[in-house]
């Protein structure tokens, strides 16, 4: 009969496997080990003594070559010594031993609802406790780390919805900032990526459950706002985001149902934000409707002629502008006559 | 004496620091840290303590943020807000 494992027992086998990874890390990683950079300063002074000679033959062109080739070494080298640098950025004896995991693995247990490892899938998860944000219910979340990730320069995790309450807009978003199981870190990511590197695994489950926690309305996939639809500004109702739009005169969410289309640029627009032409009673919006000189009635670019009149000023300016030049044809102009009556 | 210090805030840091025998973790938060305490998950050892609670030489003192704003975008990689 197979014993059945205690609890401890599993934690250290679990932190036993994940030190083994952050060692297979460190042994398998070539650039861990010391490099050496002889060969590139060979390359520097060999382009150090092209540019000294040339310089003593007054070989202007050859010169400002080999400076230029000299200069481009330096950089190369100046970029490997930073790359270089940059990986030192563990202080000795942070990096997490195998009791550090073990307490870990024990905090969790409790801190959190539930933990489990799976050696087979190489995956450590836990349970957060429900998460609400502001009115809106999201439940619980697994936060499932793939252990054998733990080496790479990002290693992957999921954020799981134990019982998704999806943004009606986006059924791959569980959380204003989880999409596709994938949570976006924001502020959190260096100190997030700080504690993989450091295998303290406690705090890279508190940093997860903390950014779930926490709401930013500014930055996320769906806002809590428009989680169960956009309420439309002008009739109130509520509906799917891609059966809204926002009004281009105030950026007001607006329905379908509840949408005017400008006649001259064609954009969406509220009510609040388009007026019917009083010519051809057709939608248009602030920015486009001119008013008419002679009446002051509002039209659309269609409805007003080329001197800024209206269809009725200009047929009525028209007929003045006729009758007038009837009247002209009889009355001779600068001749010094007039017409006598019969 | 030295204590293991991780700042879970901002950036991140975690590395050894000098303190005064007789620190409390009030003491220590108040020199180390801005903002309100109660903004924040403070661990000794890993468990909840007192604000008075004297810490002890090698003592890991954990201080994490309990709001931390997440982002939502296109590039997850490599923007911190992405949107």
């Amino acid at each position: 009969m197979k014993r059945k494992e205690k609890p401890h027992q599993k934690w250290l086998r679990c932190a036993r496997f994940v030190v083994s990874q952050y060692e297979k890390a460190n042994s398998e990683n070539p650039d861990r080990e010391p490099k050496s950079y002889q060969e590139n300063g060979s390359r520097l002074d060999q382009q150090a003594l092209r540019m000294s000679l040339a310089k003593s033959r007054r070989w202007k062109v050859a010169e400002a070559k080999a400076r230029e080739d000299y200069y481009r070494e330096l950089r190369k080298l100046r970029d490997c010594l930073e790359a270089e640098l940059s990986k030192d950025v563990e202080p000795a004896g942070l990096v997490a031993n195998e009791t550090d995991l073990f307490r870990d693995i024990l905090a969790l247990a409790e801190e959190f609802a539930e933990v489990n490892f799976d050696i087979k899938a190489k995956r450590l998860s836990v349970y957060t406790k429900d998460i609400m944000l502001e009115d809106i219910m999201l439940g619980a979340f697994e936060i499932e780390i793939h252990l054998d990730t733990l080496s790479a320069d990002r290693p992957y995790y999921q954020v799981i919805a134990a019982a998704a309450n999806r943004a009606s807009s986006n059924d791959s978003v569980t959380h204003p900032h989880v999409q596709d199981d994938r949570l976006c870190e924001g502020e959190a990511q260096p100190a997030i990526k700080l504690a993989l590197q450091h295998g303290r695994l406690l705090d890279f489950f508190q940093l997860v459950e903390h950014v779930l926690g926490t709401y930013n309305p500014s930055s996320a996939y769906v806002t809590i706002r428009d989680w169960e639809g956009m309420t439309c500004g002008h009739c109130g109702h509520s509906a799917d985001s891609d059966e809204c739009r926002e009004c281009a005169g105030c950026e007001a969410v607006i329905c379908d149902e509840c949408v005017y289309r400008c006649n001259d640029c064609e954009d969406s627009f509220c009510g609040n934000c388009d007026e019917p032409c009083s010519g051809c009673l057709e939608s248009v919006c602030k920015s486009c409707i001119r008013t008419c000189d002679e009446c002051d009635e509002r039209n659309c670019s269609d409805c007003l002629s080329e001197n800024e009149r209206c269809t009725t000023c200009e047929e009525k300016a028209n007929e003045e502008s006729k009758t007038r030049d009837t009247e002209t044809e009889v009355h001779a102009e600068r001749v010094g006559e007039t017409t006598v009556p019969a | 004496m030295k204590v293991l210090f991780v700042n879970n805030d901002g950036g991140g840091f975690a590395d050894y620091v000098e303190i005064e025998t007789g620190t409390t973790v009030k003491t220590f938060f108040d020199r180390r840290c801005s903002g309100d305490p109660s903004s924040y998950l403070i661990r000794v050892n890993r468990q909840p303590v007192a604000s008075d609670y004297v810490l002890q030489p090698n003592d890991r003192i954990t201080i994490t943020p309990t709001k931390i704003e997440g982002a939502g975008s296109v590039d997850r990689q490599f923007s911190m807000r992405c949107k």
